[in-house]
């Protein structure tokens, strides 16, 4: 056989591999549980975000195309709003599963498209990306509605895989591991292109920003650039290795660990929730027939062990005899699932209406417009003031080496005849500046100065001065000025030079 | 055996059309030519502001009185925390529909003109006060800057725009040498065909 035969073979083998969907139908089981946790928070405002009667943002406009999407009214948007919760609830459950992934796909691109201020991001990308394949797929085959009424020998207990499941080729939960390692792959060659990423800049002035969620370890960190550095990269690395290492190989068991702790970790550090959360769905689709039957022994394992677990499990055989199996059952759930749309739109259309978000029905009346306090409103309608010159600055650190170009161990205390960096990161943007740095003695004495210019693009300046022995031990002020006027302070301490008696 | 072509077809497609947005984005060509990009780019987190923005929108009323459309009066919504939606708008696509729609549906007296704001802080002062005092030897002393994005009237009809507040700080760094702009108006051609650049030229001229 040929190197190109053999090649196709394997081809043909990684994509049409006979296999049961266990990872694509955890998938499918808990995305929409996922998902739910952002789309009924925009249940109650639909109206106003998704449609003609509301202020919404179309994506499009962003890439020179006004408007692109039709905008139907409010009581439209809020039965198809409805549709959508109603077939991710569906698609969860395995109910009509493929007409339900189809829902959710088109529903929710439309719904995010429509809305790139508070809807639209990248995770909402994904999303689509993932019921599109979940569309393609026999998800619904396993652990559904649609199994139990499709009459085969099964057993809903997923700790007992020795029944014979529905195989179906493995090609939809292949595009899913691709389309995640390509996710990993442009976010890194995203990184390399942002040269701030890799001074440590851009992720400390995120962890700073109060977009997201609450993150206080975000805040934290932000304190010690020198970590944000090491980190990116491992991260840039971590990200192109992805697509390569993520298959079935030794390398799975760190590559998948890593990203599921670099996510946990955004949520800590960027406060996000929902993109993480999206992601490790996606990792599902790399759990084969082989890992079902390891954990399945280790759960069976686990039952024999535990006489909780194993009164659960027989309640479980017990409810799954009580179901039974129903396949003349088949024609009449497709026949109600075609029924309950409309219904449930209608029902939604309701809901919707009986909430009256903008308050136009309230018996007190129409809302009412909010007043600006006058002396907020002068404030807010003032000419521009000129920019204090404390902001063009972020803060001043001083240490006695660099990483990184940055100050990677900050100190207050230096001893005498070690040589001092005081390093000043700028705000950007900022004009071209003079830097001077003053060191004062207790006495407001200057006994020594330092001055740089800061070119506009430059992010930092190093001042350098040595802690010559005149600098007698006590307490220094550094001052940083601009063209004369004060900017910074920073109190440090000047100690004996090692091997003197004072020092000790 | 149609199955099988089928689905090689939706392989080789969907395949391809992952590796057509990774190609765009690595080498920075066509990532935003069509909203379908969003949909294979992969840039996120691609840039970064060192300055906290939120947006105002409000109403100038016929008393004098300033009102604030956005958020509008009823139940606000707070899409990734404790933020309203309107400050998540950074490309300023739904700020005019907050106001009309603010104004379609609440009682208020006549609005003359309605303003979008900005209110702008370095990002250092969103450090706790713990924080804060672990790394700077002064108070925290934090002031906003508001700038005037655009003004519309009642109806919507935009009056007057003007870029962002950090634009402009950019914008002013670069303009702040005489040579450049002594350049800028030196070797002026006299005449251009093009309309714009005719109409650029007046424009130039009368300020």
């Amino acid at each position: 056989m040929s190197d190109l035969e053999n090649a196709i073979r394997r081809i043909q083998k990684f994509f049409f591999d006979l296999e049961v969907p266990y990872g694509l139908a955890l998938c499918r089981i808990c995305l929409p549980l996922v998902l739910m946790g952002m789309v009924l928070p925009r249940w109650s405002v639909c109206r106003e975000l998704y449609s003609a009667d509301g202020a919404t943002g179309q994506l499009s406009v962003g890439f020179g195309y006004i408007d692109m999407l039709p905008e139907f009214s409010g009581t439209v948007v809020a039965g198809l709003y409805a549709v959508l919760i109603f077939a991710m609830f569906t698609l969860c459950v395995g109910f009509c599963s493929r007409i339900s992934a189809l829902l959710v796909c088109v529903l929710m691109t439309y719904f995010s498209m429509l809305d790139c201020v508070s809807t639209m991001t990248k995770y909402t990308a994904i999303v689509t990306h993932l019921t599109f394949i979940l569309f393609l797929s026999e998800a619904g085959s396993i652990w559904s509605v649609d199994a139990w009424l499709a009459n085969r020998k099964r057993n809903i207990d997923p700790t007992q895989p020795r029944f014979a499941y529905p195989k179906s080729a493995a090609w939809p939960r292949r595009l899913m591991q691709f389309f995640i390692a390509c996710v990993y792959f442009g976010a890194g060659i995203t990184k390399i292109h942002t040269p701030s990423f890799f001074t440590g800049d851009q992720l400390q002035y995120w962890m700073l920003t109060n977009l997201n969620y609450q993150h206080r370890l975000g805040e934290l960190l932000s304190g010690y650039p020198i970590l944000l550095v090491a980190f990116g990269y491992i991260v840039v690395v971590w990200e192109l290795a992805f697509i390569f290492c993520s298959w079935k190989s030794s390398w799975r068991f760190v590559i998948l660990p890593v990203g599921v702790l670099f996510h946990f970790m955004t949520t800590l550090t960027l406060g996000l929730l929902m993109f993480p959360m999206v992601c490790y769905c996606t990792y599902l689709s790399f759990i084969d027939e082989e890992d079902i039957q390891k954990s399945s022994a280790w759960a069976r394992r686990q039952i024999r062990h535990f006489s909780g677990l194993k009164l659960a499990y027989s309640k479980l055989i017990e409810f799954r005899e009580m179901l039974g199996d129903r396949p003349q059952w088949q024609t009449p759930a497709r026949l109600a699932f075609a029924i309950a749309i409309p219904v449930v739109a209608i029902a939604g259309i309701q809901i919707e209406y009986q909430m009256d978000n903008y308050g136009e029905r309230r018996p007190e009346g129409r809302h009412q417009l909010v007043a600006i306090e006058p002396e907020r409103a002068r404030l807010m309608l003032a000419p521009v003031q000129p920019q204090r010159d404390i902001d063009k600055f972020f803060a001043v650190d001083m240490g006695t080496f660099l990483a990184s170009d940055i100050v990677a161990y900050r100190r207050t205390s230096f001893r005498q005849g070690e040589h001092v960096i005081a390093q000043c990161s700028l705000t950007p943007p900022h004009e071209d500046m003079v830097v001077e740095c003053k060191i004062r003695d207790s006495e407001n004495r200057i006994v020594e100065k330092r001055v740089e210019i800061a070119t506009r693009e430059m992010l930092r300046v190093n001042l350098r001065f040595n802690i010559t022995d005149d600098m007698r031990p006590g307490d220094y002020f550094m001052n940083i000025e601009t063209a004369g006027r004060h900017v910074l302070k920073k109190k440090f301490t000047v100690l004996p030079k090692y091997g003197t008696v004072a020092s000790r | 055996m149609m199955k099988r072509w089928f689905s090689s077809a939706v392989i080789g497609v969907y395949l391809t059309a992952l590796s057509a947005g990774l190609v765009s984005q690595t080498m920075n060509f066509g990532s935003a030519s069509h909203p379908i990009m969003y949909f294979f780019v992969w840039d996120m987190f691609c840039g970064w502001s060192s300055h906290e923005i939120r947006y105002h929108v409000i109403g100038e009323g016929e008393s004098g009185t300033y009102y604030e459309l956005a958020p509008g009066p009823w139940k606000q919504f707070m899409p990734y925390g404790d933020i309203p939606r309107s400050h998540y708008d950074v490309l300023g696509n739904a700020h005019r529909k907050m106001a009309l729609v603010a104004l379609a549906k609440t009682e208020h007296e006549p609005i003359h003109r309605v303003v979008i704001l900005e209110e702008v802080w370095p990002k250092k002062y969103n450090m706790s006060d713990r924080s804060w005092a672990n790394r700077f030897d002064e108070p925290k002393d934090r002031i906003s800057y508001f700038w005037q994005r655009s003004e519309m009237t009642e109806e919507g009809r935009v009056i007057s725009v003007v870029p962002d507040y950090l634009t402009y700080l950019q914008t002013k760094n670069v303009a702040d040498n005489p040579r450049l702009i002594q350049d800028l108006h030196r070797g002026r051609d006299h005449y251009v065909i093009s309309p714009y650049q005719r109409f650029a030229s007046d424009e130039m001229n009368n300020d």
